[in-house]
């Protein structure tokens, strides 16, 4: 279920390369920056301001009705991290913050296999991700536990 | 002057562990991927929720487009971004919101302070805002109850 709105934030430049932003909301579904109604405010807002509109970021979100697992044994500074190519061999990380224990080998606590669920969330990201320029990506074939934590200090 | 759509979107997942630490994982998809309730942003959520303990509680798209020529900006009196114009809306189900405007053109006040309501550009704002934005929680505006020139911080005067 999407939210009810659409976030809109607008940069503005000022004289002197000075920017701040701007942000209203629109109705859910409208996701295009040409919009007119998104346009139509934009050109309003230029007309009372001594700045120029430079960059549209829209937001649309879905909220999920869930609830973390209780007592969980991986929290979110614990990472499950695949690392996928894309076609010209540039590695791009992904972490999942908490992975399952029972994802993640018995025998030496930090290897995970990808089969199964892990299988299938690597397929989705390897069949609808791509990389920032737009490259396809390949699923890997094993996965890591990483766990970013703060050392303690003495 | 053109608006350009970036070549990817970014889509991203906020997950929330039972100590109530928040995370965000990030990666880019086509741009023809807008709906973050369906299709592939669907998919990649439901495939994550499975082998994560936290709760993956907000899926989140963001579509980004830049002004290829946006044009030159004006000097005036309060031309900074930390000169704001605010105007308070009240919107149909009697919630408020406002909404502030920096660096806002001397023509559109009264004086030093007070927006002037009868100003062409003030009204075709508030008009376009009344027609197209709503409230976070979907309800359309209905007036403008206040409207003033905000005072920048350590600045002793107007």
């Amino acid at each position: 279920m999407a939210s009810a709105s659409t976030r809109v934030k607008v940069t503005f430049e000022g004289p002197y390369q000075l920017e701040f932003s701007v942000t209203f909301y629109v109705d859910a579904g409208i996701v295009d920056p040409t919009d007119d109604g998104i346009q139509a405010i934009i050109a309003a807002i230029n007309a009372i301001t001594c700045a120029v509109a430079v960059r549209i970021e829209i937001s649309a979100s879905a909220p999920h009705a869930v609830t973390p697992t209780a007592s969980q044994v991986y929290v979110n500074e614990d990472k499950a991290q695949f690392v996928f190519k894309d076609a010209e061999g540039v590695p791009h990380n992904f972490k999942l913050p908490a992975p399952k224990p029972s994802i993640i080998s018995d025998d030496d606590g930090t290897t995970i296999a990808v089969t199964g669920a892990v299988a299938a969330f690597t397929g989705a990201v390897a069949a609808n991700a791509v990389g920032p320029n737009g490259s396809v990506l390949t699923a890997p074939s094993i996965g890591q536990r990483r766990a970013s934590r703060k050392a303690l200090k003495k | 002057m053109a608006w350009v759509t970036a070549p990817t979107n970014v889509l991203m997942l906020h997950f929330e562990d039972d100590a109530g630490k928040h995370a965000t994982m990030k990666m880019n998809v086509a741009n023809t991927v807008t709906n973050p309730g369906s299709g592939a942003a669907a998919t990649i959520s439901s495939d994550a929720q499975a082998i994560s303990d936290s709760a993956l509680y907000e899926t989140e798209i963001l579509i980004v487009a830049i002004e290829d020529d946006p044009g030159d900006p004006v000097e005036g009196p309060y031309d900074r971004p930390s000169d704001k114009v605010l105007f308070k809306l009240k919107a149909q189900d009697g919630s408020y919101a406002t909404i502030q405007i920096g660096a806002p053109l001397d023509t559109i006040f009264s004086n030093a302070y007070d927006v002037d309501f009868t100003n062409a550009d003030v009204t075709d704002f508030l008009t376009a805002m009344f027609d197209n934005a709503n409230t976070a929680g979907g309800a359309t505006f209905a007036a403008a109850t206040e409207g003033f020139r905000r005072i920048p911080p350590r600045r002793k005067s107007l």
